[in-house]
C-alpha cells in the first residue's frame, strides 16, 4: 500500500519544459563496499535499455581512454572493473545515442550498479543524400575518358548530363563535353544504404571553428588544389558552422569506392583522389569519447593524367539536428 | 529538401502529465494548444509519427486525441510554421497529457545563399572588399580581415596573404524577400522542372558569364530544383538586389560591377491568379577591372499565403 500511494503521488503534476524532458540518462541504483573486492578497484555493473525497457545487446562501455570497456551481452547486462582512479564512463552504439557519465567517484572495494537508458537514432533506411560530387579532371596530354559509375541508379542531379557514362574530352586540361566546356563534372544522388563506420575509432569529432583551417591544411596535403579546397571549403562549412561541434569521417579511395559505390575509369588515371565527407552536427562536446581531428593523408603526384572527386553527406540521425 | 538553416527553436511543454481513470489502460489522452508568436493556431496537425493517429486544432487552436501509451513521439505540422516534435517521450496508460506547442512563422529567416564573387583584371590589382549586408553574415571564406577581404589580383587571379583563391564567399541570413512586380504582376518566368537546367544555360549565357562561372551557378542552384513540378525564377536588377542586401564596397571601384541574384520558389500546379512579366536580359559588360557576383534565395512567398 506505501508502494502504491508513493507512485500514485509521482503520477501527479509532473510539470516539463522542452529543455527538461527525459533524455538519455544514466543512474546508479546501489553502490556499496564489498569485502571480497580488492581495495584499488571497483566493480561496476549493470544493463543497457531504451525508453521501452528493451535490452540493448553489443553497446561498448568504456572509461573515455577505452583502457578498459566491454560490451553489453544478449540481455543488456555488461560488468566492467575499473580502478577507483577512474572518473568516467561512456556508453556508445551505432544505433543508439552517446551516453557519458563524466564525473562519478568510483571508490575502492565497491561494487557500483550503474546502468544507462538511451534513445535510438532514426532507423535505418532513411534515405540520404550523397551531396556534391564534382569531378575534376586534368591531363598534360589530350585525352578521351569514359566515367561511369557502380551507383548511377541513385542519381538525381548530374551536369553535364550523364547518359550510362561521362565521355569526356580532356584537351588544354579542360573538360569538354559534347562540345562544351565544363570546369567539373557534378554528380548527387540518394542512398539508404550510408552512415557512419560501425566502429566509434573510425570516427572523429571536433569543435567546428577550427574546422575550416584544418579542412584547408588537409585537403592541400591529399593534393587538392586552391579551386578544389575552395569548392569543398565553401559547399560544406557554411553548414557545418550552425553546429558548435561536429562528428564526421573522411573517406579515401578505396573506403569511397565500398561504402559508396564503384567507378569506372578509362584509360585509368595515373593519380586518383577520391574523398567522402560524413558528418553530423553536435551541440554538445563529446570529444573525450571520439577520435579528435584525424591524420593528414598525404599524397603523392605524378605526371599524366590526375582523377580528383570530393562529396559528402550529412547524416541527421537526431531530432536536434 | 531545406538546407542549412532551418533550426528555429522547437517549442513544446507539458503542462501536465496526470493519471485519469477514465482513460483506458493501453491509451494517453492528449489535449492542448497550438500557439504561434502572437496567437492560437487553428487547422495545425497533430500525429503520431506514423499518421495512424492524428487531428486539427479548432479555431481556438485546441486539439484533443487519444494515443497508443506505446507511441513514444507526437508531431505538430501546419504550412508555414516551423514543425515541432515531441520525441522519445514516455506515455503512460490511463493517463492526460496536456500539451502545448509553440511554433513560429518561417517567415522572418531567409538565407541568401552562396554570394561568390569573381574577380577579373588584366592589370595587377590591389583591392578591399566590403560586404555590406542587411542581415548577419553567417559564413565568410577566405576569413576576412577586420570587415573586409584584402585581395591581391594577380594575374587574373584573386590571392589573399599569398594563398590563391578562385572566388570569394559569403552567407548570410536576412529578413523577408518578396519577388519584384510591376503592379500585380510578377517578373519573371514558370520553368518546369526539367527545363530548370535548360533555362538557367540560356539566361546565363544570354547574361555573359563564362563557362566556370555557369557551372558554378547551375550545380549550386539545379540540384535543389528538382523536388517540384515548376519553379517561378526571377533575377534581380541591381538597384533591388543593393536595397535588399546592401551593396558591395569596392575600391578601387570597378570599371562593371555585375551582380546576379535568382530568386526563385517550387509549385506543385502553377496558381491561376499569377501573371508573370518575362524578363529581358542583356550581356553584362566584362572589360577592365571587372567583378562578378551571384547568389540567390528560395521563397515561399506564394505557399504563405495558404495559411
Amino acid at each position: 500500500m506505501r508502494n502504491f500511494i508513493l507512485s500514485f503521488a509521482l503520477f501527479i503534476s509532473i510539470t516539463a519544459v522542452a529543455e527538461s524532458l527525459p533524455k538519455d540518462y544514466w543512474y546508479v541504483s546501489s553502490d556499496t563496499k564489498v569485502d571480497s573486492i580488492d581495495g584499488e578497484i571497483c566493480i561496476v555493473q549493470g544493463i543497457v535499455a531504451d525508453y521501452l525497457g528493451e535490452k540493448v545487446s553489443s553497446g561498448l562501455i568504456s572509461t573515455l581512454d577505452r583502457s578498459k570497456f566491454t560490451r553489453t551481452d544478449s540481455s543488456g547486462n555488461f560488468r566492467l572493473v575499473l580502478s577507483k582512479l577512474d572518473t568516467a564512463l561512456f556508453f556508445y552504439h551505432e544505433k543508439y545515442s552517446e551516453i557519458v557519465c563524466w564525473k562519478y567517484n568510483f571508490q575502492g572495494g565497491h561494487m557500483v550498479q550503474m546502468h544507462f537508458v538511451c534513445s535510438e537514432k532514426l532507423p535505418d533506411g532513411m534515405m540520404i543524400m550523397e551531396e556534391k560530387p564534382v569531378v575534376y579532371l586534368k591531363s598534360t596530354e589530350d585525352i578521351a575518358v569514359e566515367i561511369s559509375y557502380q551507383n548511377s541508379s541513385d542519381f538525381t542531379f548530374t551536369y553535364p548530363k550523364y547518359r550510362d557514362m561521362w565521355n569526356v574530352e580532356l584537351a588544354n586540361n579542360q573538360i569538354w563535353v559534347d562540345g562544351k566546356q565544363y570546369p567539373y563534372l557534378f554528380w548527387e544522388g540518394t542512398t539508404d544504404q550510408l552512415n557512419f563506420s560501425s566502429s566509434i575509432d573510425d570516427q572523429c569529432f571536433a569543435k567546428t571553428d577550427t574546422l575550416t583551417e584544418f579542412m584547408a591544411n588537409y585537403l592541400k596535403e591529399c593534393g587538392f588544389n586552391a579551386n578544389e579546397r575552395t569548392d569543398f571549403i565553401t559547399y560544406w562549412m557554411p553548414r557545418v558552422v550552425q553546429f558548435d561541434y561536429i562528428k564526421f569521417e573522411l573517406l579515401h579511395n578505396e573506403e569511397f569506392n565500398s561504402r559508396i559505390g564503384e567507378v569506372n575509369i578509362h584509360p585509368a588515371p595515373n593519380n586518383m583522389t577520391r574523398l567522402f565527407f560524413i558528418w553530423e552536427g553536435y551541440n554538445n562536446d563529446l570529444s573525450d569519447i571520439y577520435l579528435g581531428l584525424p591524420k593528414v593523408v598525404s599524397a603523392t603526384k605524378t605526371e599524366g593524367f590526375t582523377y580528383l572527386e570530393w562529396g559528402g553527406s550529412e547524416i541527421k540521425s537526431r531530432l536536434e539536428n | 529538401m531545406s538546407f542549412g538553416k532551418s533550426r528555429l527553436p522547437l517549442k513544446y511543454q507539458v503542462v501536465t502529465d496526470q493519471f485519469d481513470s477514465n482513460v483506458h489502460k493501453d491509451s494517453t489522452l492528449i489535449t492542448g494548444f497550438v500557439y504561434n508568436d502572437t496567437a492560437a493556431v487553428s487547422g495545425a496537425k497533430i500525429s503520431t509519427l506514423n499518421g495512424k493517429v492524428s487531428t486539427m486544432t479548432d479555431e481556438t487552436g485546441r486539439y484533443s486525441l487519444t494515443i497508443s501509451s506505446q507511441d513514444t513521439a507526437l508531431f505538430m505540422f501546419k504550412s508555414g510554421l516551423s514543425e515541432i516534435v515531441l520525441w522519445n517521450y514516455s506515455f503512460q496508460g490511463s493517463h492526460h497529457v496536456e500539451l502545448n506547442f509553440y511554433s513560429s512563422y518561417d517567415l522572418y529567416q531567409i538565407e541568401v545563399d552562396k554570394p561568390v564573387i569573381y574577380m577579373y583584371s588584366a592589370e595587377d590589382l590591389k583591392v578591399s572588399v566590403k560586404v555590406n549586408f542587411k542581415g548577419d553574415l553567417a559564413f565568410v571564406y577566405p576569413s576576412m580581415k577586420e570587415n573586409y577581404w584584402q585581395v591581391n589580383l594577380s594575374d587574373n587571379q584573386i590571392f589573399i596573404e599569398q594563398e590563391r583563391y578562385p572566388y570569394l564567399f559569403w552567407e548570410g541570413v536576412t529578413g523577408e524577400i518578396y519577388f519584384d512586380k510591376k503592379d500585380e504582376d510578377v517578373y519573371g518566368t514558370f520553368v518546369k522542372k526539367d527545363e530548370v537546367v535548360e533555362y538557367l544555360e540560356t539566361t546565363l549565357t544570354e547574361l555573359g558569364l563564362n563557362s566556370k562561372e555557369k557551372t558554378d551557378f547551375i550545380t549550386f542552384w539545379a540540384p535543389k530544383m528538382i523536388n517540384q513540378e515548376s519553379y517561378f525564377i526571377q533575377f534581380l536588377n541591381q538597384e533591388t538586389i543593393d536595397d535588399y542586401f546592401g551593396q558591395l564596397e569596392i575600391k578601387p571601384s570597378p570599371d562593371n560591377l555585375n551582380r546576379i541574384y535568382m530568386l526563385y520558389e517550387g509549385f506543385e500546379t502553377i496558381p491561376e491568379v499569377f501573371k508573370s512579366v518575362p524578363q529581358q536580359f542583356e550581356p553584362l559588360q566584362r572589360n577592365g577591372f571587372t567583378v562578378i557576383e551571384w547568389g540567390g534565395s528560395q521563397l515561399n512567398n506564394y505557399s504563405k499565403r495558404e495559411l
